[in-house]
C-alpha cells in the first residue's frame, strides 16, 4: 500500500517534468514583456497627467525616456528562444523519468523507515489491555492525573513505580502528593522518608530524616522510621544513638518480626568496623558467603536493599572486568542493571559481554534472548 | 504511513528541485522555450511535495506519535493543542522544514504569478531558487531529519522548552522566515540578472513587490520576537544586542537599503549595480544569520540547535551561495551598462544618503556580532559586545539618518530644492523643539532621551506633513484638498507611515530612559511604588496548568488611591522538563506599561519581584507596526513608478486647478 502511495508520488514529481517538454509550442516573442511593461508606463503617465498630479511638460519628459527604454530593450532582445530541438527535449524528458527516481529511492532507502506504521498515542494507549504493559498503565494513569490532580490513590499507585525504574524526582513527589491528599499515616512518611533514602543513594539526608520524625510523632512504636534514624544515626558517627535506637527496637519487636535479622546484622557491622566513616557504616560493606549475602538483603528494608544490590552488582563488574569468560555473570549483570532501571549501562554491558564472549555462538545467543526480553536496544 | 509518506515526498522534493535547477537553467543557455517552461509546474510540484511532509510532520505531532524523534524530543502528550502545532517549528528539525516549505512556496509564487517576467529570467531564477532549495533539503535529510523514527516508541515525550510554549513564538519564526527567505527570492533575481546580463527598470518593478513583502514580515517578525523577549524572559528588556536578534536585524538593514535603492533603479534606471550587491547582501546576511543560530557556534536563548556536523554543512551552503553570488557579481557588474547620472540634491541623492546610513550602521551590527566570535576562535577569550558598543555607534548614525528622512521626502526626483524641502518643514522643526522643550521640562535627565525624543516627534510630524502638503497646497478649498488626500498614490501613504513608524518606535525607545524600576521583597497586604503606581500586593496562590504548576501573585496596580489594573505575574514550572520560567504580569496604561515579574518565593510568605514602569514603552512595537502597514501600502499600490523631474513641489497643485 505505501509503495503505491510512493509510486504515485514519483509519477507526479516526474510528470510534472515531462509536461511541458511534451508540447512543441512555439517561441513566444522576446521583447513582448518589455513592450508592456512600458507600454504600462507610458499608460500610467497618461492617467498621471489626466488626474492632474503631472505636468504636461514633465509628462512629455517621461514619456519620451519611457520610449528610449523600450526602444532599448527591443534591441538588447536577442533573437528569443529558438524553436526547441526534439534532441533535446528528449534528453531532458528520458533523463528526468531515469534520475529522479534514481535518485529518490536510494536516499530514501537511506534515510527512511518504510515498514515503521504510524504510532498516535491514543490508538497505542487503546490497544495496549491495561496492566499487561507496566508502562502502558502507567501512562494511562499519568494521564488521569493530569486531568485529576486531586487523585491522592492515582499517586500511591505509580510512586512505588517510579522509585523503580529511578525516576526519583516523580516518585518524590508522588509520595508526597500521596501523603498531601490522603492524609498522614506513619506508612506514609516512612514510604516518602524511605524513597528519600534511595533517590540519596542509600544516606539518611535531614529531610528523610524529618518524615521519619513524622511518623514517629504518629507511632512511636513504628519500626520503620526507628531502624532509619538508627541508621542515619550510624552514618553520621554516633554509634552509641544507633546502637540505642537498635538494641530497644529488638526488644519491641516480636520474635517473628522480618526484620530482626537486619537489625541484627547492622548491630554486628557496628561493632565489627569501629573506625570506618559514616559512609563506610552502610551495611554493603559486609562481606559474605553469597547465600548468606542474599538473604540478608532479602530482609532488609527497601533502602537498603537498594544500596546493598548496588555493592553487589558493582563487585560482579569489576569481576568480569578483569575475567570476562562467565556467560553466566555477564547475564546476571545485564538483567541486574536493568532492574535497577540503567538501561544505558546495561546496553554497555551487553556489548561488552559480546566482546568478551566472542566467537561463543551459545552464550551470545543467550545473550542475544535476554536483551530481546529485557528490551534492550542495540 | 502517513509520517512516511511525508518522509518520502521531501526525498522526492529534493530530486525535484535538482531537476529545477537543472533543466530550466540548461535551457536559457541553450534558448530552448520547452526547457524553460518546465521551472513553472516543476516549482509548483515541489511545493507541494513539502507542504505533504510538513504536513505529515504536523500529523504526528498533533497526534503524539512518538515514534519520531524529534516528537519524543519536542512535545508531550498533555501540551495544549496549538503548542502542538507550534513545536513543529519551535525545534531545529521542524524550522528548518519550515523553513523549505516557505522557500518552496515562494518558488510556487513566482511561477504562478509571472506572466509578466521575461521568460528567460523566471527560467533563471527559478534554477537558481531549485538550488537553494535542494541544499537546504539536502542539509535536512541528512543532518537534520525531522522524520527520524524509532522502533521502540516511549510513552511519553520529553516536552517542548517552556519558553517556547506561547502565542509569541507561535507567529515569531514563521514570519521571520517569510523575511529571511522573501530575500531569497530578491537574490534568486539577482542572481538571474547577472547571470542572463539583463538589469533595468522592468527587473526593479518584478522584484519590488517580493523585496517589501520580505522586508514587511521581517519587521514583524523582528517585533514579535523582541516583545516575546520583553514578556518572556522576565526582567523587563526588549533588545539585547544577543547575536541571534542581531542575526534579524542585519538583513533588515540590508532590506531597508535596498527598498531605497530598488525604488531609484525603477524610477531613474539609476544605481543598478548597488542595487544589485544590495540583494546579494540581504540574502547573504540572512544566511549568515541562518548559520549563527542553526550552528551552534553561540550558545543563547535561541541556540536550541548544536552539532558540529550542521554548522559545517550550513557554512558550506553559505560559502557557496555567498561566494557564488559575488562571484558572479565580481564577473558580470563590470560589463552592466551605468546610467542616470544625478545631482547631490535630489531624492535620489537623499536615497544615496540614505543607503550610506543604513549600510554603514549593517556593517556596525555585522562586526559587533562576529568580532566576539573570530576573536573567540583565534584567542579562546571570550568577550561580548552589546548594548554600549552600539548604542556608542548607532546612535550617532541613527539620529541624523532620522533628521534626513522627512527632508528626503520633501526633495523631488532629479533636481531638488534643499530651502523648499526645508521650508515646507517647518511645522516638523516647530513640533520637534516644542517636544524637545516639554520632554526636557517635565522628564529631564538623561538628555540624550530628550533630544532622541525631539527628533523622534519632528520625524512623525514631518511625515505627515508630506502628505498634507500634498493635498492641501495654497489656496486650496478643504473639500479639494480632501478629495486629493483620498487619490494621493498609496505608495506615498506607505512611504509616510513607515517614516511615521520610524518616529514612533524612537519615541518610545527614548522614553526607555524615563522608565522607573523597582526590585523589591513583596508580602501580602503591601504597597509598592513604581512611577506614578502604587502596587499592592492581594494574594499569592498555587495552581496547575496542563502540563505546569505556578506560583501566581495577584496585584492591584494603583493611582492615587484607585485601583487601575489588575495583574497577575506568574512563575511556572514544567515537570517534563524540570524547567521554570516566569509570566511577567503587564498592564498597558495609556501608552506605557506597567510590568511586574517574580523572583524567588521566600518562606515566610514573601516573594522578590521586579516592578517596572515604563513610560510610552508600546510606542517601540505599535512603530513597527506602523512600518509594516506602510510596507503593506506600498505592496497594494501596483502601479509602475515613473521618475519625473518636479520643477518645483508647490507647482503640482496649482496644476491641478
Amino acid at each position: 500500500m505505501i509503495w503505491l502511495i510512493f509510486a504515485l508520488l514519483t509519477g507526479a514529481a516526474v510528470m510534472s517534468v515531462l509536461a511541458p517538454l511534451a508540447g512543441k509550442s512555439a517561441p513566444a516573442d522576446p521583447a513582448a514583456t518589455d513592450k508592456a511593461f512600458f507600454g504600462q508606463q507610458i499608460a500610467e503617465i497618461e492617467r498621471e497627467c489626466s488626474e492632474g498630479r503631472l505636468e504636461s511638460g514633465d509628462a512629455e519628459a517621461a514619456r519620451v525616456e519611457a520610449a528610449r527604454r523600450l526602444l532599448r530593450a527591443s534591441e538588447a532582445a536577442d533573437g528569443g528562444p529558438a524553436p526547441s530541438a526534439t534532441q533535446t527535449r528528449v534528453i531532458a524528458a528520458v533523463g528526468a523519468l531515469l534520475l529522479i527516481p534514481a535518485l529518490a529511492l536510494p536516499l530514501y532507502f537511506y534515510v527512511g523507515a518504510a515498514g515503521l506504521p504510524d504510532m498516535p498515542l491514543a490508538e497505542r494507549l487503546a490497544k495496549t489491555p491495561p496492566h499487561k504493559d507496566l508502562s502502558a498503565a502507567v501512562a494511562q494513569i499519568e494521564a488521569h492525573l493530569a486531568q485529576h490532580p486531586e487523585d491522592g490513590r492515582g499517586f500511591e499507585v505509580v510512586a512505588p513505580y517510579y522509585l523503580r525504574t529511578g525516576r526519583h524526582d516523580d516518585a518524590l513527589h508522588a509520595y508526597g502528593e500521596a501523603l498531601r491528599l490522603l492524609g498522614a499515616t506513619p506508612t506514609r512518611y516512612d514510604a516518602l522518608g524511605e524513597a528519600i533514602v534511595i533517590a540519596s543513594e542509600g544516606v539518611v539526608t535531614p529531610a528523610a530524616r524529618r518524615n521519619f520524625d513524622a511518623a514517629l510523632a504518629l507511632d512511636e512504636q513504628d519500626p520503620m522510621s526507628r531502624y532509619y534514624l538508627g541508621l542515619g544515626a550510624a552514618q553520621d558517627g554516633e554509634k552509641a544513638k544507633a546502637r540505642e535506637i537498635w538494641t530497644k527496637l529488638l526488644a519491641d519487636a516480636s520474635s517473628d518480626a522480618g526484620y530482626r535479622d537486619l537489625v541484627r546484622t547492622q548491630l554486628d557491622s557496628l561493632e565489627a568496623e569501629p573506625s570506618e566513616g559514616a559512609k563506610e557504616a552502610r551495611p554493603d560493606a559486609a562481606e559474605g558467603p553469597a547465600t548468606e549475602q542474599g538473604k540478608a538483603i532479602a530482609a532488609m528494608p527497601d533502602g537498603q536493599q537498594q544500596a546493598a544490590i548496588r555493592g553487589m552488582v558493582d563487585r560482579l563488574a569489576a569481576r568480569l572486568a578483569r575475567n570476562g569468560d562467565d556467560a553466566e555473570g555477564w547475564l546476571r549483570l545485564i538483567r541486574a542493571y536493568s532492574v535497577l532501571g540503567e538501561p544505558g549501562k546495561a546496553k554497555s554491558a551487553l556489548a561488552d559481554a559480546k566482546k568478551a564472549l566472542a566467537g561463543k555462538a551459545d552464550d551470545i545467543g543467550r545473550l542475544d534472548a535476554l536483551a530481546k526480553q529485557l528490551d534492550i536496544e542495540r | 504511513m502517513i509520517v512516511e509518506t511525508g518522509h518520502f515526498a521531501l526525498v522526492l522534493a529534493f530530486a525535484l528541485a535538482l531537476a529545477q535547477a537543472i533543466i530550466p537553467f540548461a535551457g536559457a543557455r541553450l534558448g530552448d522555450a520547452s526547457l524553460m517552461r518546465v521551472a513553472r509546474p516543476v516549482a509548483m510540484t515541489q511545493f507541494l511535495l513539502i507542504a505533504l511532509a510538513y504536513g505529515a510532520l504536523t500529523y504526528a505531532h498533533v497526534v503524539s506519535d512518538f515514534s519520531l524523534v524529534n516528537v519524543i524530543e519536542n512535545s508531550h502528550s498533555l501540551k495544549p493543542l496549538v503548542y502542538k502545532i507550534s513545536g513543529v517549528w519551535g525545534n531545529h528539525e521542524g524550522s528548518m522544514l519550515l523553513w523549505v516549505l516557505v522557500l518552496s512556496f515562494c518558488g510556487a509564487l513566482i511561477a504562478a504569478f509571472s506572466a509578466s517576467i521575461p521568460i528567460k529570467l523566471r527560467a533563471d531564477t527559478l534554477a537558481v531558487q531549485g538550488l537553494l532549495g535542494a541544499a537546504f533539503l539536502l542539509f535536512i535529510l541528512l543532518t537534520s531529519n525531522p522524520f527520524a523514527r524509532v522502533a521502540q516508541a516511549p510513552w511519553e515525550g520529553r516536552d517542548l522548552n517552556p519558553i517556547l510554549q506561547d502565542p509569541g513564538l507561535a507567529i515569531h519564526p514563521p514570519l521571520l522566515y517569510l523575511g529571511y527567505v522573501g530575500f531569497s527570492i530578491v537574490f534568486s533575481f539577482a542572481a538571474a540578472a547577472l547571470i542572463g546580463g539583463r538589469i533595468d527598470a522592468a527587473w526593479a518593478r518584478i522584484v519590488r513587490p517580493w523585496t517589501l513583502a520580505a522586508w514587511l514580515s521581517l519587521t514583524l517578525g523582528i517585533a514579535m520576537g523582541s516583545y516575546w523577549a520583553y514578556y518572556t524572559l522576565g526582567w523587563g528588556g526588549f533588545w539585547f544586542w544577543d547575536p541571534v536578534e542581531n542575526a534579524s536585524l542585519m538583513p533588515w538593514l540590508a532590506g531597508t537599503a535596498l527598498l531605497h535603492s530598488a525604488a531609484v533603479m525603477e524610477k531613474r534606471e539609476a544605481l543598478k549595480i548597488w542595487t544589485i550587491f544590495l540583494s546579494i547582501l540581504a540574502f547573504s546576511l540572512s544566511l549568515l544569520g541562518t548559520f549563527l543560530v542553526r550552528s551552534g557556534v553561540l550558545t543563547s536563548v535561541h541556540a536550541f540547535a548544536s552539532d558540529p556536523e550542521r554548522g559545517v554543512f550550513i557554512l558550506a551552503i553559505l560559502v557557496f551561495f555567498i561566494g557564488g553570488a559575488l562571484a558572479l557579481f565580481a564577473l558580470r557588474a563590470g560589463a552592466l551598462p551605468i546610467s542616470g547620472i544625478f545631482a547631490p540634491i535630489s531624492r535620489e541623492g537623499a536615497l544615496v544618503v540614505n543607503n550610506l546610513l543604513l549600510t554603514v550602521s549593517c556593517a556596525t551590527v555585522v562586526v559587533g556580532t562576529l568580532y566576539p566570535l573570530a576573536l573567540e576562535a583565534i584567542t579562546g577569550e571570550k568577550i561580548s559586545v552589546g548594548a554600549p558598543f552600539f548604542n556608542t555607534v548607532l546612535i550617532p548614525i541613527a539620529l541624523p539618518l532620522a533628521l534626513l528622512m522627512p527632508i528626503g521626502q520633501m526633495l523631488a526626483w532629479k533636481r531638488g530644492d534643499l530651502l523648499a524641502a526645508l521650508q515646507r518643514l517647518r511645522a516638523a522643526f516647530l513640533a520637534g523643539l516644542l517636544a524637545l522643550g516639554v520632554f526636557g521640562a517635565f522628564e529631564g535627565a538623561p538628555y540624550l532621551s530628550v533630544v532622541a525624543a525631539g527628533v523622534a516627534v519632528y520625524l512623525i510630524v514631518g511625515s505627515i506633513s508630506e502628505l498634507l502638503q500634498r493635498a492641501g497646497g495654497r489656496g486650496a478649498s478643504a473639500r479639494a484638498a480632501v478629495a486629493r488626500f483620498f487619490q494621493l498614490p498609496l505608495s506615498a501613504f506607505g512611504t509616510a507611515f513607515a517614516h511615521a513608524g520610524m518616529g514612533l518606535t524612537l519615541l518610545g525607545l527614548a522614553a526607555t530612559g524615563w522608565g522607573v524600576e523597582n526590585i523589591t521583597t513583596m508580602s501580602v497586604g503591601n504597597s509598592y511604588e513604581v512611577g506614578p503606581y502604587h502596587i499592592v500586593l492581594t494574594e499569592m496562590s498555587a495552581r496547575n496548568g496542563p502540563n505546569y504548576s505556578e506560583t501566581y501573585a495577584v496585584m492591584d496596580v494603583r493611582r492615587d488611591g484607585e485601583v487601575v489594573a489588575r495583574i497577575e505575574p506568574a512563575k511556572r514550572f514544567y515537570q517534563a522538563r524540570k524547567m521554570a520560567r516566569t509570566e511577567a504580569g503587564i498592564v498597558t496604561l495609556g501608552l506605557g506599561q506597567v510590568y511586574a515579574a517574580l523572583g524567588e518565593a521566600h518562606g515566610d510568605g514573601t516573594i522578590d519581584a521586579r516592578l517596572y514602569y515604563k513610560p510610552l514603552v508600546t510606542l517601540i512595537w505599535i512603530g513597527a507596526l506602523a512600518m509594516a502597514l506602510g510596507g503593506a501600502f506600498s505592496l497594494a499600490d501596483r502601479r509602475l513608478r515613473i521618475g519625473v523631474a518636479r520643477r518645483a513641489t508647490a507647482a503640482i497643485p496649482q496644476a491641478a486647478e
